[in-house]
């Protein structure tokens, strides 16, 4: 019949129409997630091949040896020292992320009080330095914070000090330069929420009786927390696989996960490792993000949304 | 006035308030004295851009005069923050925290001002059942209607026991019926609690049917201070006359005066007469003003009468509004009256009528 024809082919037409429209976005998705994520996982759990690349045989051989190291009789004794670079990586990101957040949230309220002009402009400062390169910006780090840098030169001119402050190749070094590198990041989602705050909240809480402090406390922190919550996700998690500011201003003494894996795949030549060292960050990091969206659903935070 | 003042409120001592900077100065304020007595309902009326609401922000605090003095009992507050002054604000948009529940949002204060937790609890179930919001303490802000949102400002604003409520255009957002539900409702909790009530409002029916007492302003000036009555019947100038409640305004020359009759020139040519001369010497300019309700219309020659034709017939209901063309001028002067035996409608448009207009009715304005 023919009307019916028709309507299966407008039908058909439709649902074609449908599947052509997602198509970008599962080519997208399955091209750069599923796919190289899929390969990571098989070369996790894969032998290593004598220079580089891998053996098609099936090993857990790479997660033992995160714990684990082989005697020479072959028996397994426990071994902290990637544990150790793991536990130093999210202490190193954790203080970043904490003192990002104490430079950060000032930082962004000061910019939401300001007139909107003047408040774009700050928010487009704030980006300036996304315009240069990250490895130029370390590098600047290291001429600031060297024995002979900008610092060290100006203290001891003064006399405050009589002999150069080491400040790099060691942990303090590392955290100067992931808190700069990522506290856009934190300023950017925290500024996003304070910006939404309808300030005369924050009258009425004075006129209340509430001094600046208690404003703070009681109303601007309580609404400005997805915000928080989001800048503090997105500073913590870039900072435990950072791979440039650990490398230079640690001087690869003081290594980070970032530093680990990308050292299996080049001098150790050992990409099983390597695979499953980013598959052990990875699950930990997504394990704390459903934590972080168990713990908040549904208070009107957006999930991680910046915007 | 019901009574006489048991003392004052609130006293603005020549307050200046200028906002932006040297050539872009905007006088939001402009040398205002005032004082408001205690236990009043006080408002403020004008136009938006007047400086009501900025003579409502000095008083809370929110802003610093560039001149002059705010006191309250007496003592200068100006430069105090708005969490040192016993003072609290009822917001146009209410401000309720949307992160607290009602009862945190009416027990802030109470928590500000180190009150004990059990103590809060019992003030906060008070002040809930004084704006009938009994067992809702436990919602949260978004899930109330907006006037309940607006109950909930004002037990908010009124836990503290503050000196002086101030209301900032609090009943703007409502429509029209609860609105005038909580125009009683503000009126009865002004006179439960014995606050003296600052309240500001563009709407003049809200200030007429409200208060105990109305200053007038416009471009940073108070106009006129007095009773509803005093306001509407008296007005001082034309801006007053013409902003509260409807008005016909006649252009004149006053022309002489014989005994306690004044006798006006209209611009068409017309003579006409009235009680009072506001200070006017013969050959002055003066506006004439007369309320509606107060000029009749007659079909045959009435006395101190203008003739004219009747434009339009608007019906409200309680009353009927006759715009009526005068004539030898493009004016059109306003009549209203009231609906008494519903056989009022022989007067139709396009008929010939004269305008009444008892002497006493008719006001002198300055300009």
């Amino acid at each position: 019949m023919q009307p019916v024809t028709a309507a299966t082919a407008a039908r058909r037409r439709a649902a074609l129409m449908r599947y052509a429209l997602v198509a970008p976005a599962i080519v997208i998705i399955v091209g750069f997630m599923v796919l190289p994520l899929g390969l990571m996982l098989t070369y996790s759990f894969l032998e290593p091949g004598r220079y580089g690349g891998v053996v098609w045989s099936y090993s857990p051989e790479a997660y033992i040896r995160f714990f684990f190291e082989r005697d020479l009789d072959d028996s397994l004794v426990f071994n902290l020292a990637y544990v150790r670079i793991f536990f130093r990586s999210f202490a190193l990101a954790f203080v970043t992320t904490l003192v990002a957040l104490l430079i950060g949230f000032p930082a962004a309220l000061y910019i939401a009080m300001q007139s909107p002009r003047w408040r774009n402009f700050l928010i487009f400062l704030v980006t300036v330095p996304f315009w240069t390169n990250l490895l130029v910006r370390n590098y600047a780090w290291i001429l600031i914070l060297r024995e002979q840098g900008l610092i060290n030169e100006g203290l001891l001119a003064v006399g405050v000090i009589e002999a150069p402050i080491r400040m790099i190749y060691n942990n303090f070094g590392i955290t100067v330069g992931l808190v700069y590198s990522f506290i856009p990041f934190m300023v950017l989602p925290i500024y996003a929420s304070l910006e939404r705050i309808d300030f005369r909240l924050v009258e009425a809480a004075y006129d209340l009786g509430a001094n600046r402090w208690q404003a703070l406390r009681r109303i601007i922190l309580p609404l400005a927390r997805p915000g928080i919550y989001a800048g503090c996700i997105l500073v913590f998690i870039p900072c435990l696989g950072a791979y440039v500011t650990p490398a230079l201003l640690g001087g690869g003494r003081n290594l980070m996960i970032g530093n680990l894996i990308q050292l299996q795949f080049g001098a150790s030549q050992n990409w099983p490792f390597g695979a499953a060292l980013a598959f052990v960050l990875m699950a930990i990091v997504l394990l704390s993000m459903l934590f972080y969206l168990w713990r908040f659903r549904g208070r009107g935070t957006g999930g991680l949304g910046v915007g | 006035m019901k009574q006489t003042a048991e003392g004052t409120a609130v006293e603005a001592r020549r307050l200046t308030k200028v906002f932006g900077g040297p050539g872009s100065e905007v006088r939001a304020l402009d040398d205002v004295s005032l004082t408001i007595a205690k236990n009043r309902f006080f408002t403020l009326l004008g136009p938006s851009g007047c400086g009501k609401t900025t003579l409502l922000r000095l008083i809370a605090g929110f802003e610093q005069p560039t001149e002059g003095e705010v006191l309250l009992d007496g003592v200068d507050i100006a430069r105090d923050p708005p969490y040192r002054r016993p003072v609290n604000t009822v917001f146009q948009s209410y401000a309720l925290f949307p992160h607290m529940s009602v009862a945190e949002n009416v027990g802030f204060g109470l928590e500000m001002n180190r009150k004990p937790a059990r103590e809060i609890a019992l003030e906060v179930e008070r002040m809930l059942a004084l704006v009938r919001l009994e067992g809702m303490g436990g919602r949260r802000p978004e899930q109330l209607s907006g006037g309940q949102q607006q109950r909930v400002a004002l037990a908010r604003a009124l836990a503290n026991h503050p000196k002086v409520l101030l209301l900032d255009e609090p009943l703007s957002a409502l429509d029209l019926k609860l609105r005038k539900d909580m125009q009683i409702e503000l009126k009865r909790l002004q006179h439960e609690t014995g606050v003296t009530f600052i309240f500001v409002t563009h709407d003049q029916h809200e200030a007429l049917t409200m208060s105990d007492a109305i200053a007038v302003m416009d471009h940073g000036k108070v106009l006129q201070v007095g009773t509803p009555a005093e306001i509407y019947e008296t007005p001082v100038n034309r801006f007053v006359a013409d902003f509260i409640g409807e008005t016909n305004l006649l252009p004149a020359s006053l022309t002489g005066r014989t005994g306690d009759e004044i006798r006006f020139r209209l611009d068409s040519g017309k003579e006409i007469s009235g009680r009072e001369h506001g200070g006017h010497d013969t050959g002055a300019r003066v506006t004439l003003a007369v309320r509606p309700e107060r000029a009749e219309l007659a079909t045959g020659p009435g006395g101190n009468g203008l003739p004219g034709t009747i434009d339009r017939v608007v019906y409200f209901g309680t009353d009927t509004q006759f715009r009526v063309r005068l004539k030898d001028c493009d004016t059109v002067f306003l009549v209203r009256r009231q609906n008494r035996s519903g056989h009022e409608a022989s007067l139709s448009e396009g008929q010939e009528v004269t305008v009444s207009i008892p002497p006493e009715a008719l006001r002198v304005l300055q300009d």
